[in-house]
């Protein structure tokens, strides 16, 4: 595989050129556009949703829309920064982030404010490493599926370890309580697992075992239970839908197929609680009717689409999970959100990634598809054959490109987790 | 190892779940979308009409008389209470309202609605103290409601009932300055969405709270006259009677007591009869009081002088009805103040034919007998003068009018007619209200003339007149230290086709100072059940007047003559 790879890339080390002199040259435009149009629009819908919030909590009206503003700006400066740096330079940092992930969640667990209920906030609720966690999971289950390679086949070696990993990380979250995270962090991790060849049978284990600890924590914690006997209680009955979801529903039927026009919801002045974040999609029906909806979907589309398309172009195993995970994590998030809102899934407490508020949640989206047009980028210049050599890092000392290190390395060591393989 | 083919099934699963979505999000907004709008419509167009505080009715000097308060009605939604929990629920409740819990518990059990559904709501108690309302709230009894509920209260309970009114459950008022002065003291309510969410402080439409309304009324005066009343109404046995002060600059009322009155904080328990203001609606044959008006007509028409005078012979017949003196003697030749003085029927009469019919009904139609005075009260009567021209006028009314009987008139306006010449003259209209503040807005009542039945030559003459007959005849009515302008009446009561052979109604009309009279009373007892010679005007109304104006010129601060001719003087 990895020999296929290298064969594959035409190298030439006369036409190295840096990725840092022309960092946009590559840029996937469709993906850029299908991003800034979906920000833009969350950005116009968070102002819109928000503005009686903030008078009813006596803040001025653009407050929220203001923490928004300043969150995509953020990152934006991270889109661009990334970038400037090849996504392998990641690897490099995954353990420790995931560390710090780790830490962070247990001091939430610890110290963190309660917001409804659940732990989910430091620092007065500006920062919440769930977010943060499942940007963290990716590129660490990315880095220790790649450097697993064929031995994820393997129980022991690579089943269990795994299910240990995903575990930690679920755990920590699921006690917050937030249950939604939890499911979500899941999924995408079983997803890449799945992706990056594990065996049926372990996978089917896998989701089997994830479904009953699923339905174990919603019977045991009270929140969730609600929510999940809400939707089935919907399901059966549909006037029997608890007040958020059926106001939910009335900001849909209401918007129709044109909706009552930008800025003219009824629903968020009052019957939606909190319309600027998970329920934002309810203020858009309204607004903007079937068409504003399908809009915002169509954009989500494209951005998975050029994800995955971007997964299937990368030619070296650590990016394509990197890109797959980010990809199936944007997507599940948002079709969960969706799901919810629409009825066709229970309620979750997950945002529309780019445009629910939320400042942790859009810099780590926005973090997450600037990692993507960087692997873009590396990929197409890699196909140019205007890669470079990783410099100052320990991957490039025994070759000329990532994955064919990546390669090397796994073929000489055995490790546990991927805290084993850097010694 | 990381193969294309896993990604697939993964694309696969998410593009089925985009497209339930979609096809999910069309059913919502296109298919059910009509359907679900109107079910919107049914939860969120509910109304809800926020209402205004009725305003506050005060003296003229600003002493409370009628007030808004909060009382509580302790509500049930019945369905909300569970079987097991229905006898425990009672049983607190039962023990706060103090009552029995088998009067409580049809209240939170009621029988189910025709459709067979459970009743949503239903009234444990109507009308519940705070701080019972309080004990109950603090309750916190799942299914059981605590709502506030406006309450008219009258501070001073009885006094000056017939004038105020009252104010029903829904807070309309009824009678006196509560109905007439409804539309200011309510205020207007405001409908807003029942969904107070929806409106915040900034944008919450609220209710216009009812005008403030100041009487001409002083809250001393009219406790002075009260008592005053009780005790002639004590002193003389009368069922009833009235009194009412008035000021002659503008006809502001100072006082209007009628008795039996009653407590409209509890108006709902009193008989409707009592309910009626007698001093405005009651109709009664004047009596030797309207003589005085026959006397003003005779003056300002020229026919007669003070000087004039005639042969009183014991009789005469107008019409063919026979007319004689209340002594039923001949009085001899007699000026016209004698005849005011003896009050002599015989004497009132005459003039009235000598007036002739034509010019005597033109002065009672200036004088406004046939008129509403046009106070500010809700619920006053009309008199009943009948005329030529009229079915049942024959001559002899005449005859009877000129000294008060077969013409029935409200005390008002008998008071209001004479008062036209104690002011000089000119008829004002009476009013209880000095002035409305409706927010910063404040409407002062301007004085109005409904009338110059006579001239001010003629007024004066009159007025000097009474000045004269009080004190030869009526020394009863006197006021230490004042000179004082009146007429004495002892009306007869119609009783069917007859008048009552004992019942009289004895009446004082009395203005002081004489010389520039400020203020103006009419004392009416009704039936006194004293011995059958004292039955009179001159020993029941008259010495009442005289107790009463005795205390009324402190209150009201008016100098004495001395005091007064010594100020001239300087």
């Amino acid at each position: 595989m990895a020999a296929v790879n290298v064969a594959r890339t035409r190298i030439s080390p006369t036409r190295v050129v840096p990725a840092v002199s022309r960092p946009f040259a590559q840029l996937d435009y469709a993906l850029a556009l299908a991003i800034a149009g979906l920000v833009m629009i969350g950005l116009i819908m968070v102002y819109s949703a928000s503005v009686y919030v903030s008078l009813l909590q006596e803040l001025t009206p653009t407050y929220y829309f203001g923490r928004q503003l300043g969150a995509v700006l953020l990152g934006l400066v991270a889109i661009v920064l990334l970038q400037f740096i090849d996504y392998r330079t990641l690897r490099r940092f995954s353990v420790v982030a995931a560390a710090l992930t780790i830490a962070g969640l247990a001091a939430v667990l610890i110290l963190g404010e309660s917001i409804l209920g659940a732990k989910r906030g430091l620092f007065q609720g500006s920062y919440q490493p769930s977010e943060f966690a499942k940007l963290i999971t990716v590129v660490y289950i990315a880095d220790w599926l790649a450097a697993k390679g064929e031995r994820i086949k393997s129980f022991e070696l690579g089943f269990f370890p795994f299910l240990f990993l995903v575990a930690i990380l679920c755990g920590l979250v699921a006690l917050q309580p937030d249950v939604s995270t939890t499911t979500l962090i899941a999924l995408i991790a079983f997803t890449m697992f799945f992706v990056a060849g594990a065996r049926w049978s372990h996978f089917a284990i896998l989701m089997a075992g994830g479904a009953s600890v699923f339905a174990g924590l919603v019977a045991f914690m009270p929140h969730a239970r609600q929510r999940f006997m809400e939707y089935v209680w919907s399901l059966m009955d549909p006037s029997q839908a608890q007040w958020h979801a059926q106001q939910v529903v009335y900001s849909f039927a209401l918007g129709g197929l044109t909706g009552r026009g930008l800025g003219r919801s009824f629903q968020k002045t009052g019957p939606l609680p909190v319309p600027h974040t998970d329920s934002i999609l309810a203020v858009v029906g309204e607004e903007l009717g079937l068409v504003g909806c399908l809009v915002v979907l169509a954009l989500l589309c494209v951005i998975i689409y050029r994800g995955y398309k971007i997964a299937l172009e990368t030619r070296e195993d650590y990016g394509r999970l990197l890109a797959v995970g980010i990809t199936t994590w944007l997507a599940v998030q948002g079709l969960v959100n969706i799901a919810g809102l629409t009825g066709v899934g229970p309620f979750s407490g997950v945002p529309l990634p780019f445009v629910s508020y939320g400042g942790s949640s859009m810099l780590m989206s926005l973090i997450g598809v600037g990692i993507l047009l960087g692997i873009s980028q590396q990929n197409k210049r890699t196909e140019a054959g205007m890669d470079r050599p990783l410099t100052g890092s320990r991957a490039t000392v025994k070759g000329r490109n990532g994955a064919a290190v990546g390669v090397s390395w796994r073929n000489g060591r055995t490790y546990f987790t991927g805290v084993g393989y850097r010694r | 190892m990381v193969s294309p083919k896993r990604l697939f099934p993964v694309m696969a699963l998410l593009v089925t779940v985009a497209v339930v979505i979609v096809l999910r999000l069309i059913f919502l907004q296109v298919v059910e979308s009509d359907r679900l709008e109107q079910e919107h419509e049914r939860v969120f167009g509910a109304e809800l009409e926020l209402q205004p505080i009725r305003g506050q009715v005060l003296d003229r000097n600003g002493a409370v008389l009628g007030t808004t308060g909060y009382e509580y009605r302790i509500t049930a939604d019945p369905s909300q209470i569970w079987e097991q929990d229905l006898s425990g629920t009672a049983a607190i409740l039962a023990t706060l309202l103090v009552t029995r819990t088998s009067y409580i518990i049809p209240s939170l059990d009621p029988p189910r609605l025709a459709d067979g559904s459970e009743a949503k709501y239903s009234v444990v108690a109507s009308r519940v103290s705070p701080e019972v309302a309080e004990a109950i709230r603090q309750q916190a009894i799942w299914g059981i409601y605590v709502e506030p509920v406006q309450r008219r209260y009258y501070p001073h309970n009885h006094l000056l009932s017939h004038v105020l009114g009252w104010v029903d459950a829904d807070m309309r008022g009824n009678s006196g300055v509560e109905g007439h002065y409804n539309e200011h003291l309510r205020g207007n309510s405001v409908t807003v969405s029942k969904y107070p969410m929806l409106h915040y402080e900034w944008s919450t439409p609220r209710p216009h709270d009812g005008a403030t309304v100041v009487l001409t009324i002083d809250r001393t005066i009219q406790a002075t006259t009260e008592r005053v009343l009780a005790d002639a109404l004590v002193r003389y046995n009368a069922p009833s009677g009235t009194i009412i002060v008035m000021d002659l600059d503008g006809y502001g009322i100072l006082a209007m007591a009628s008795l039996p009155d009653f407590d409209p904080n509890a108006y709902y328990r009193t008989e409707r009869q009592l309910l009626v203001n007698p001093a405005i609606a009651r109709l009664f044959e004047p009596g030797s009081i309207h003589k005085v008006l026959t006397m003003a007509a005779a003056i300002d028409s020229g026919t007669v002088t003070p000087a004039t005078v005639y042969n009183d012979v014991g009789v005469i017949e107008v019409g063919g009805w026979p007319i004689r003196n209340w002594d039923g003697a001949a009085h001899g030749i007699t000026d016209m103040t004698t005849l005011l003085s003896k009050s002599l029927n015989v004497g009132a009469a005459t003039i009235a034919s000598w007036m002739g019919w034509k010019t005597y009904y033109q002065y009672m139609m200036a004088f406004g007998l046939a008129d509403y005075t046009g106070i500010d009260l809700e619920g006053e009567g009309i008199g009943q003068l009948k005329q030529p021209g009229d079915d049942l006028w024959t001559e002899s009314d005449l005859g009877t009018n000129s000294f008060g009987q077969g013409v029935a008139v409200t005390p008002l306006r008998e008071l209001v007619s004479i008062a036209a010449i104690a002011s000089g003259g000119t008829m004002y209209q009476p009013h209880v209200v000095a002035e409305v503040r409706d927010g910063d807005r404040v409407y002062q009542y301007q004085k109005t003339i409904i009338g110059q039945p006579i001239s001010k030559e003629s007024a004066n003459t009159v007025r000097e007149m009474m000045v004269q007959a009080v004190s030869r005849e009526v020394s009863s009515a006197s006021v230490p230290g004042y000179t004082i302008g009146g007429k004495t009446g002892t009306a007869q009561i119609p009783d069917g086709p007859i008048y009552h052979p004992s019942d009289i109604i004895g009446t004082f009309v009395g203005f002081l100072p004489a010389d520039n009279p400020r203020y103006i009373a009419l004392i009416k007892i009704d039936r006194p059940q004293v011995g059958q010679y004292e039955r009179w005007g001159s020993t029941t109304a008259a010495p009442t007047f005289s107790e009463l104006a005795q205390q009324l010129v402190v209150l009201l601060d008016v100098p004495p003559d001395s005091a007064r001719a010594l100020a001239d003087a300087w």
